[in-house]
């Protein structure tokens, strides 16, 4: 009898299996009927698509002090003053990341004006050179900044008929498609340094290089007659 | 005897006790089961009801069933979802019953959602794939379609996430939840509900809700989102009319609207690359909303604030090759 009651009290292995076998049924059974009811109540919808997040430039122009393009600002060239023959630009090539460049610069030729672009560098307010610099002065803090002028950046244009300002029609279509009805001088002059620049690093964040753009004229050749040319300054990396 | 004395005859002995134990214990799980699954029927019919009404008790489905579409072809990038499935056309009428062709989901749970001219991500047909896809300073609509299954009310909760994605050697690999680029994504590409004129209001941010009653079976709900990637940091909080504003561009958000404000104050890691370099983003906030020509305009720090948001689209645009866009519900 004792022995009896000592075995009743433990458990019975096998019957212990058969309890788990029927109750992972059943709760298999019910997580089968849980997912599609659970499905079917949220009433799950959906639409995806992609799309590219293009690459920024890694080149970046500014103008002078490394500003927004936003304020190089070249209207309003006055030629009425006849001493007064040329006008200059500072303008900015700047990245985080260092590289070669060139630099290009396309446009359009309904004023005999003449492009160059010189290298040149940031010099104190206070220092001497100042007098011979070109002057950016900032809209953002209403303060001057002076570069001096460097050596002359060479380069050739693609696509400018010999004799004259006017360009040829090997750039027509990379400019205008398949539009033909072009003035001109609306087709635009491009322009390439031959050189590759090579980028030195600016305390320890990329480069900034800076440049000066000098539009020049033939006395007596413009008038102030409020004609338009539009100029682009681009730079890749090459 | 034999059987007596050996240790089985005792569980033996034991069984029929145990037998009817379990045996009931069967039997209650059996009726829990069933309770429960009829219950869950039950209530399912419920919510699915089209119209039960019964005199005053009346009972009013939260949601009825509904299929989502939208109009055009595959997105020029859809090479990249093959593991999603694609939708089912059906002709249909809008609300004001001009007849419409329609790629809807007809009963699956996602599908691909096809483009057209009119709604995009830059990623309909005719864009080239290389000159494809979104970058600072680009904006565009994008438009699906709500169609119910019943009459009546629908109150949907939609959410519209973001995936960015790596592009390496022609396949694409998720870039993690933890790495900085998607708060920075999701701070610089904006969704909205509304756009009049140049000016957005009512910002996506991550969810938002298309609820409407009296809607007609089959009818196909148009339901459109503006999407912009903004250039400046200036469009979101310089006022309108502020020069600096005006030599870059225009404000994307009504002068009264104080949405970024508040966001960006609360989330700059949202917005800036190095928020560091931000220190009392508030106050900056507020001097760039008293504008350039108030006496005490911080130009460094307006300076700075357009640094830290182009920083991060060039950390975006680095970081990240594809985003995914999923419109979902459930």
């Amino acid at each position: 009898m004792e022995n009896t009651q000592n075995i009743t009290k433990q458990k019975n292995p096998k019957l212990n299996n058969k309890r788990l076998r029927t109750a992972a049924i059943i709760l298999t059974a019910l997580l089968a009927i849980a997912i599609p009811v659970a499905a079917w109540f949220s009433n799950q919808r959906g639409m995806v698509t992609l799309t590219k997040i293009q690459s920024p430039a890694a080149l970046s122009i500014g103008a002078g002090n490394k500003e927004s393009c936003a304020y190089i600002d070249m209207s309003g060239i006055d030629v009425s003053d006849k001493n007064v023959t040329s006008k200059e630009f500072v303008f900015s090539v700047y990245s985080s990341v260092l590289g070669n460049y060139k630099i290009q610069l396309a446009h359009t030729t309904n004023i005999p004006f003449t492009y160059e672009i010189y290298k040149a560098s940031a010099c104190d307010e206070n220092g001497e050179s100042v007098e011979n610099a070109v002057v950016y002065h900032s809209k953002l803090d209403s303060k001057d900044y002076y570069y001096t002028k460097g050596e002359k950046i060479t380069g050739d244009y693609i696509n400018k008929q010999d004799a004259v300002l006017l360009a040829d029609s090997t750039q027509h279509e990379a400019t205008y498609g398949e539009y033909n009805n072009v003035q001109k001088n609306a087709e635009p002059l491009y322009w390439q340094n031959d050189t590759a620049i090579k980028a030195v690093q600016n305390d320890g964040e990329g480069f900034v290089d800076y440049y000066v753009l000098k539009v020049s004229w033939v006395n007596g050749t413009v008038k102030n007659d409020k004609e338009t040319d539009m100029v682009y300054i681009t730079a890749g990396m090459v | 005897m034999d059987k007596q004395t050996k240790p089985d005859s005792v569980k033996v002995g034991q069984k029929p006790f145990n037998k009817r134990r379990f045996a009931v214990r069967i039997i209650c799980a059996g009726i829990t089961f069933l309770v429960l699954v009829f219950s869950i029927i039950t209530l399912g019919w419920f919510t699915n009801s089209r119209s039960n009404s019964a005199g005053s008790l009346e009972m009013k489905a939260a949601n009825n069933g509904f299929e989502l579409a939208a109009v055009g072809t595959g997105g020029i990038y859809d090479s990249f979802l093959s593991d999603r499935e694609e939708g089912t056309e059906i002709k249909t009428v809008t609300e004001d019953s001009s007849e419409i062709t329609l790629v809807s989901t007809g009963g699956k749970s996602e599908i691909k959602w096809v483009m057209n001219g009119d709604s995009n991500i830059v990623n309909n047909s005719g864009v080239s794939k290389e000159l494809g896809g979104i970058a600072p300073g680009s904006s565009g609509t994008l438009t699906f379609y709500v169609i119910p299954q019943q009459d009546g009310a629908l109150d949907i909760s939609f959410s519209l996430d973001t995936a960015l994605y790596k592009a390496e050697n022609d396949s694409l690999s998720v870039i993690a939840d933890s790495d900085a680029v998607n708060d920075l994504a999701g701070g610089h590409i904006l969704f909205f509900k509304n756009k009049n004129g140049n000016i957005y209001s009512d910002r996506i941010d991550k969810s938002f809700r298309f609820s409407r009653d009296d809607l007609k079976k089959d009818v196909a709900y148009k339901v459109d989102i503006y999407w912009i990637w903004p250039g400046f940091a200036d469009q979101l909080i310089m006022s309108s009319g502020d020069p600096l504003l005006e030599e870059k561009g225009e404000r994307i958000i009504a002068d009264n609207d104080e949405t970024f404000y508040v966001d960006i104050s609360e989330n700059p890691k949202r917005y800036f690359r190095d928020t560091t370099k931000l220190v009392n983003i508030q106050s900056i906030l507020d001097n760039m909303k008293a504008g350039s020509l108030s006496a005490g305009f911080n130009s460094d720090a307006y300076e700075e604030i357009n640094t830290q948001w182009n920083e991060a689209d060039q950390y975006i645009g680095v970081s990240a090759s594809y985003i995914e866009l999923i419109l979902s519900v459930g």
